[in-house]
């Protein structure tokens, strides 16, 4: 009945019923799942940071407490730390250095790729080895990294033994001031295979003979790369930030599976998702907390979902 | 069949900011070939989907023969509709295509096949049965087209500019074979097109647009002889009507520069000391000129400015005071700058009054 | 980027049949030295991004002793599948059943999502309807959302309707969460079909749903697989979701069962890379074999 009035008010006079019912008839479902599973849940989380609880049971009304007290959890942000830049510096720093590091790195690589790769012979098989860590699971990507770094099996210590510098090798996961860039460097290596295909399918779209006129007119490749195939490929570029971008704000089973529930030795390398996750479902329960850390997450993504929304 | 009426229909869009089709009446006959001709914008595809159903009218009502149709979906008209760009469904072969109609109205099979044969023979593209409409060429899309609307044998046909997108050659191909099929399926056909040649040669009789609104419904022949406005006397012929400014006064047009010309045709209204603007109209192909003076009633003086041979007829530019007048003539000995005399007989001189309309 | 060479390649694509297209096409079919210098950084770099992928593999197939001692070493190599055999049935996460589970959860949560999605992106891209821009705003929200912020209110609404900790659970919530995409994804590709084929149908008789069924979900058959074959990566790849709520050992899933394959003291890294290669070969080969559908659905998602 509700949905008619609003129908009956927004639309022209002479409504098509036969096409407003099927276009209730084709949108229910899908969004009936899509409010009570995600919307819903979201404006819950948005409420019930305002709440006390009790476990899984919402108590009174408290305000910002829940926000203060998360605030000012060293677990989230531990200042001290922050201004020594020593680690751990709390989940909310550590993510977004991360996605400092991260998003640059494999957007220039991806870039990097894409061109090297562009006009070789065999570019399918290579773009396909590189992409191939961005389809395989996160949290096998997590052990890999396990492995990789391991102070005996690991094939990065081998590298140090084998060029010479013995005395370097340790399990980096357990370093703690250097385990989040071993990661970071992880990430990067799966994403890379994402911004490259990004790339490598925005150069395919360039008409060669521009760059064979730019050639005539006497460019070098480093003018023709600036002039021509930049400007072609920065609007892949926005695509690839913001995923990227997003890709870190969500990251949780690669951490997970290096460094636990804890996020590495002391939190060193905890994520805000890995704080999302121990505050609701490990004991003590805080949903309160937990709703905070998903909500400062969201924060970040917002400006991001506004510029897809300015996008389209 | 069907004798399709619109009574006052007018379409807004956008919540009344652009009107699309403002009141129009109009009656299809029973088998009659209609044809909706005006510019771009004028509203006659617009009144062509209104008749299908794929719009529904603001105001007014559409009847087929006593049944009120207004709000019937075009499911419910039984009507069939050809579309400027074919609209074949991509993924379906031209066989699947043409079968869909009946398939969607639960044709049983064996009879599908016997009218999906019938229809091909009569096209012609029993061969492509099995091709995909990205394999065909633009001339057998339009078949398929045709093909799809006709194996329905709908009440009403509608066909939304159809030889548009055909080349040249085509589209005479196509226009004679379309009126063969009319004339052979008797269905009552509403036919949009902006081309005043396919128009006049096919319709059974045409209605004029512009600006949503029917301007004349007439025979072809009428149309060309009677048009009843300036503007669609301009609309309809090749080059369009001369049109040129005077004065009526007493049984004579006053054009400027002191030329008059005689007009009969006003003898009988009311008072003939009343002058009044007017425009002369003459069709360029009713012009004779005249390089030495003539002695004709009829006659009008210029310069000519140019000459455009275009091998059957020749375009004769003439300066008449600053009018552009133009001469359609077989052969002509004139070149520019020579002063010509313009002769046209009483019958193919049009009279219009100040709004435009045509003078009795 | 060698100049001479990239120049020649798009000469042979524009003159390929004269002279001069021919003499190129034998210049490039023996790399002078800066190309073969390409070639061999591209493949190197190529091979160094699948090393750690290798190492997994190599570990899977050797006995632990062997992986300590590094997987590198290839002499006296000793293959064999008693990783595999004991990760399928490793007592506290059977793979076996994890991937069975796996299994269960994705098949429906795709073919599902890929359907009710492709219903409502039809609406989206045809017609006008009340909130269609707020709806529209809020599932490119939940695009860029994190997943961790409808973990709580999921969780409290399993629990409430007896659905915590069951297939039927799970799948719901990722076709839930995973609507937003492929409703914007399939209504972006839905904006390409024309008009006149609807109003065609129409007007040979078809009802709305008729038309959906024969037209726009034919139509959009392309787009179906490419939403079905990266929804299935994601979905079979997931991990937050499951770790919240599939709690009892019976129906953990494969990713999240890998963790549980590390022991105790010593990781025994055999059982992690069989664990491993069984999860991620999955979607590997799903990758190779629709790539057209992947990476075309990769770039029309973001890229839009």
């Amino acid at each position: 009945m509700s949905i008619q009035e609003t129908l009956d008010a927004n639309v022209d006079a002479d409504v098509d019923w036969e096409k407003a019912r099927a276009i209730l008839v084709f949108l229910l479902p899908g969004l009936t799942l899509f409010g009570v599973f995600s919307v819903g849940p979201m404006a819950y989380s948005v409420v019930g940071s305002f709440f006390a609880w009790d476990a899984f049971e919402m108590g009174a009304f408290v305000g910002l407490q829940n926000w203060s007290e998360t605030l000012t959890d060293p677990l989230i942000i531990n200042w001290d730390n922050l201004l020594a830049f020593t680690f751990p510096m709390g989940a909310l720093p550590q993510n977004l250095l991360w996605m400092v590091l991260h998003v640059p790195l494999s957007t220039v690589l991806g870039l990097v790729l894409a061109l090297l790769f562009a006009d070789l012979r065999g570019k399918r098989i290579l773009r396909s080895l590189v992409f191939l860590g961005f389809t395989t699971p996160t949290v096998v990507i997590g052990l890999v990294l396990l492995f990789v770094y391991d102070p005996q099996a690991g094939v990065f210590n081998e590298l140090l033994r084998v060029v010479g510098m013995e005395g370097q090798v340790r399990n980096w996961l357990q370093e703690p001031q250097i385990a989040i860039y071993c990661l970071v460097a992880g990430g990067v290596w799966v994403q890379t295979g994402f911004s490259m295909l990004l790339y490598s399918s925005a150069l395919a779209g360039i008409d060669p003979s521009l760059l064979e006129s730019a050639r005539i007119d006497g460019a070098g490749p480093f003018r023709r790369f600036k002039d021509i195939i930049w400007p072609l490929v920065k609007p892949v570029t926005a695509v690839v930030v913001i995923m990227g971008m997003i890709w870190v704000l969500r990251i949780f089973a690669i951490v997970y599976a290096a460094g636990g529930p804890s996020g590495g030795p002391n939190h060193v390398y905890s994520v805000l998702g890995l704080e999302v996750f121990r505050a609701a479902f490990s004991i003590p329960v805080e949903y309160g907390k937990a709703m905070v850390v998903a909500l400062i997450e969201l924060m970040f993504a917002l400006p991001l979902a506004a510029y897809i929304a300015r996008m389209d | 069949m069907t004798h399709i009426s619109l009574q006052g229909v007018t379409k807004y869009f956008e919540g009344g900011d652009i009107v699309a089709n403002d009141s129009i009446d109009l009656e299809v006959e029973d088998g009659e070939f209609l044809v909706l001709l005006g510019p771009s914008g004028c509203g006659k595809t617009t009144a062509l989907r209104l008749v299908a159903g794929l719009e529904h009218p603001s105001e007014g009502d559409i009847h087929f023969d006593d049944e009120r149709v207004t709000d019937h979906s075009p499911s419910d008209r039984n009507v069939a509709m050809v579309f400027q760009n074919y609209a074949l469904y991509p993924h379906m072969t031209v066989r699947e295509n043409i079968e869909y109609p009946l398939k969607i109205r639960d044709v049983p099979p064996e009879e599908r096949d016997e009218r999906i044969e019938e229809t091909t023979e009569l096209l012609h593209i029993e061969d492509l049965l099995d091709k995909k409409p990205a394999e065909l060429s633009g001339g057998q899309r339009q078949r398929t087209s045709l093909a799809r609307a006709i194996v329905r044998k709908p009440a009403v046909f509608l066909l939304d500019e159809p030889l548009s997108n055909l080349d040249a050659k085509l589209r005479m191909e196509m226009r004679t074979e379309l009126k063969r099929l009319q004339d052979e399926l008797d269905v009552t056909t509403i036919y949009v097109t902006h081309n005043q040649e396919e128009a006049m040669s096919m319709g059974d009789r045409i209605a004029v647009m512009n600006q949503g609104t029917v301007r004349q419904v007439a025979e072809p022949e009428e149309l060309y002889n009677r048009p009843r406005t300036t503007w669609v006397a301009q609309f309809i012929g090749s080059p369009p009507m001369n049109l040129i400014g005077g004065t009526k006064r007493n049984g004579t047009v006053e054009l400027a520069e002191g030329t008059s010309v005689p007009v009969d045709a006003s003898s009988d209204s009311g008072s003939d000391t009343d002058s009044a603007p007017v425009s002369l109209g003459v069709r360029p192909e009713d012009f004779s000129v005249h390089g030495d003076s003539t002695d004709a009633d009829r006659a009008i003086t210029g310069t000519v400015e140019t000459v455009e041979p275009l091998g059957e007829f020749t375009i004769v530019n003439v300066d008449v005071d600053g009018t552009s007048v133009k001469a359609k003539v077989p052969t002509t000995g004139v070149e520019r700058g020579d002063r010509v005399h313009l002769t046209f007989e009483n019958h193919d001189a049009y009279l219009y009054d100040e709004r435009g309309e045509l003078l009795p | 980027m060698d100049e001479q060479h990239s120049i020649a390649d798009s000469a042979t694509k524009t003159a390929s049949n004269d002279e001069q297209g021919l003499r190129t096409r034998i210049e490039r079919a023996l790399p002078t030295l800066p190309r073969a210098g390409r070639y061999a950084i591209a493949i190197a770099l190529a091979l160094l991004w699948v090393v750690p992928l290798i190492g997994m593999v190599m570990a899977s197939v050797r006995p632990l002793s062997e992986i300590i001692d590094g997987w590198w070493h290839l002499r006296g190599m000793t293959i064999t599948f008693e990783n595999y055999r004991e990760a399928w049935s490793f007592s506290s996460a059977p793979m076996g059943r994890a991937m069975l589970n796996t299994f269960v959860v994705t098949v429906p949560s795709v073919l599902v999502v890929t359907l009710l999605g492709a219903m409502a992106a039809y609406p989206f891209s045809r017609f006008e309807f009340p909130l269609r821009k707020t709806l529209f705003f809020v599932m490119i929200m939940v695009m860029a959302a994190p997943p961790e912020l409808v973990a709580m209110g999921n969780y409290n609404t399993l629990r409430s309707i007896g659905l915590f900790d069951t297939y039927l659970g799970l799948i719901l919530v990722h076709v839930g969460w995973g609507m937003g995409w492929v409703v914007m994804f399939l209504r972006n590709y839905l904006l390409g079909l024309p008009d006149e084929l609807e109003e065609a149908a129409r007007v040979d008789g078809a009802s709305r749903y008729q038309i959906f069924r024969t037209i726009v979900l034919p139509y959009a058959s392309p787009a179906l697989v490419s939403v079905a074959v990266i929804q299935f990566t994601w979905v079979w790849n997931a991990f937050f979701f499951p770790m919240v709520f599939m709690r009892s050992s019976d129906s953990v899933l494969a990713p999240q069962a890998l963790p549980l394959l590390k022991g105790r003291l010593q990781i025994d890294w055999g059982l992690v890379a069989a664990g491993s290669v069984m999860t991620m070969i999955v979607p590997i080969l799903v990758f190779v074999f629709l790539q057209r559908y992947y990476k075309r659905g990769m770039v029309a998602a973001v890229a839009d």
